[in-house]
């Protein structure tokens, strides 16, 4: 695929003896956003961590930007983890700063004006914190980077469905212009609308792959393609 | 970037230590101008008190390095930390390097704090008594005066410190190593449990190792003092002194340390899975 962001070949996991990625290969182009999609275990956040160099001791190829996983690569790719990757001491501030000093593409007066607009304190500890502040925070250290490639794991998973629109709200409205978005999600009814592509992994494989527009038109839904491809998984 | 990584392992390690240095800096000076200004003499509970505090901290401050330092390791690079450190657009050799550093420096400084801490025990004690003990300089001063060989000495502390600081350097590697191995998938589960298994193995072997090679006890840093060497350097230049240095064990330590660096960073790049 001509200007393809995200390239993967073949790509191939194992924990031990369990293949949860068995050889697959997409290519995602600049300026979409992609539904990564699937049940829980069929691979997506160790396809994720390949591709964001937390996991190295995979088969195939990725490459991003032309680059594999590394130094240059992570310089532009945002990534939100399902998990809350900072330490507990840490203060909003400290961790704009923080990310500010490693990221150069990190828009700091940006974050700090969006820490106000979400009513954040900037001195409160993140162990203090509620849920709904600390992922704020981890939205707002990921959305105020001029990134090519935002990959959101799991960004609606734990949250009400106000706090679901207002992520995705969040995401739409400070991705870098011409970026790709991957997001990771079993949560398909709140994102259909946002999406350009799909992507469903069913037992490791990639089972669809294909333009949203595509589904439409054949007069389906992805939530429905989804039922579909994964009726057979319980 | 690498300043950068400095900088951040500094202050996530420092928060804590900072209040024990400064919990160190108060009872020291409490207790100096304490004895100083009562008469020279440890009589007041207080005294008595921050005397013990003094020693106590001086001691426990090795095991706090040691805990606060692997904890940092274990959580800013295998726990949900490393979720942020292993995406930071920078080498994981860096990675290691800056936190190997942080390490060092945290254990010098706690070698630094129980050496204040000595010298204000036995100064305190001293005037408690109403005798005067020497410093470092005024004991090398004196053995000097017994005829021993200033440069002998000189040569014997250097090599003293040296060897010390290559056993805190590889110290620093054994713990990192085995907390790398333990996290690896076999032992992922019970990581803490396993992190301990194997740095006492392979500081075992290190030990035996290095009393091999050696020809001493375990890091015998203490046999430049003895009497036995100082003797047979009495009377001779420093070039005798030098010869009877043992460099052995500091290379075999500055070997041990480099091997662990690159394999705890082989382990750490290919063989672990954050999360």
């Amino acid at each position: 695929m001509a200007n393809a962001l995200l390239q993967i070949r073949n790509l191939r996991k194992s924990y031990g003896s369990h293949e949860v990625l068995k050889g697959i290969s997409f290519d995602i182009p600049q300026g979409q956003i992609v539904g990564l999609l699937g049940p829980n275990g069929c691979g997506k956040s160790s396809m994720i961590k390949s591709i964001v160099g937390l996991i190295n001791d995979y088969e195939g190829e990725i490459l991003v930007n032309g680059q594999n996983p590394g130094v240059e690569s992570k310089k532009v790719v945002a990534y939100l983890p399902e998990k809350n990757y900072l330490p507990p001491w840490m203060t909003p501030k400290q961790a704009i700063n923080y990310i500010a000093d490693f990221y150069s593409n990190f828009d700091k007066e940006k974050a700090i004006a969006m820490a106000q607009t979400f009513e954040l304190d900037m001195k409160q500890k993140l162990k203090t914190m509620s849920k709904g502040q600390q992922e704020k925070l981890h939205l707002i250290l990921v959305m105020c980077r001029k990134a090519d490639l935002y990959i959101l794991d799991e960004p609606l998973g734990g949250v009400d469905v106000v706090a679901r629109d207002f992520i995705l709200e969040t995401i739409l409205k400070n991705h870098a212009e011409n970026s790709t978005i991957l997001l990771s999600t079993h949560l398909i009814y709140d994102i259909e609308r946002i999406l350009d592509r799909v992507l469903m992994v069913k037992g490791g494989m990639l089972a669809v792959n294909t333009d949203v527009e595509k589904i439409r038109e054949n007069g389906n839904t992805v939530e429905n393609l989804f039922r579909e491809v994964f009726s057979n998984v319980w | 970037m690498f300043g950068k990584l400095l900088k951040h392992d500094f202050f996530a390690t420092g928060r804590f230590m900072a209040v024990v240095y400064a919990v160190f800096a108060i009872v020291a000076v409490y207790l100096v101008g304490s004895v100083h200004f009562s008469g020279n003499e440890l009589d007041s509970v207080g005294e008595m008190l921050s005397y013990i505090a003094l020693c106590l901290i001086a001691f426990v401050n090795f095991i706090l390095t040691a805990v606060v330092v692997m904890s940092n390791f274990q959580k800013t690079l295998y726990g949900d930390q490393g979720y942020l450190t292993f995406t930071l657009p920078v080498k994981s050799s860096s990675v290691l390097l800056s936190k190997t550093i942080v390490s060092i420096f945290w254990y010098l400084a706690a070698f630094g704090c129980f050496m204040i801490a000595a010298r204000i025990a036995l100064w305190s004690a001293g005037e408690a008594i109403g005798e005067t003990t020497l410093g470092l300089v005024d004991s090398i001063l004196a053995m000097t005066e017994d005829g021993l060989s200033l440069s002998v000495i000189i040569v014997s502390v250097i090599a003293a410190i040296i060897e010390f600081f290559f056993l805190v350097v590889a110290f620093t590697m054994v713990a990192f190593l085995a907390i790398t191995i333990s996290n690896t998938r076999p032992f992922q589960k019970h990581h803490s449990l396993y992190a301990m298994l194997f740095m006492a193995v392979i500081g075992f072997v290190v030990v035996k190792l290095s009393e091999v090679i050696g020809k001493e006890p375990f890091f015998g840093f203490n046999y430049n003092f003895s009497t036995e060497k100082i003797a047979f350097a009495v009377g001779d230049s420093a070039k005798l002194a030098v010869a009877h240095v043992d460099l052995a064990v500091p290379l075999f330590l500055i070997i041990v340390s480099v091997g662990f660096f690159f394999i705890t960073h082989y382990l750490m790049k290919k063989k672990i899975n954050i999360g």
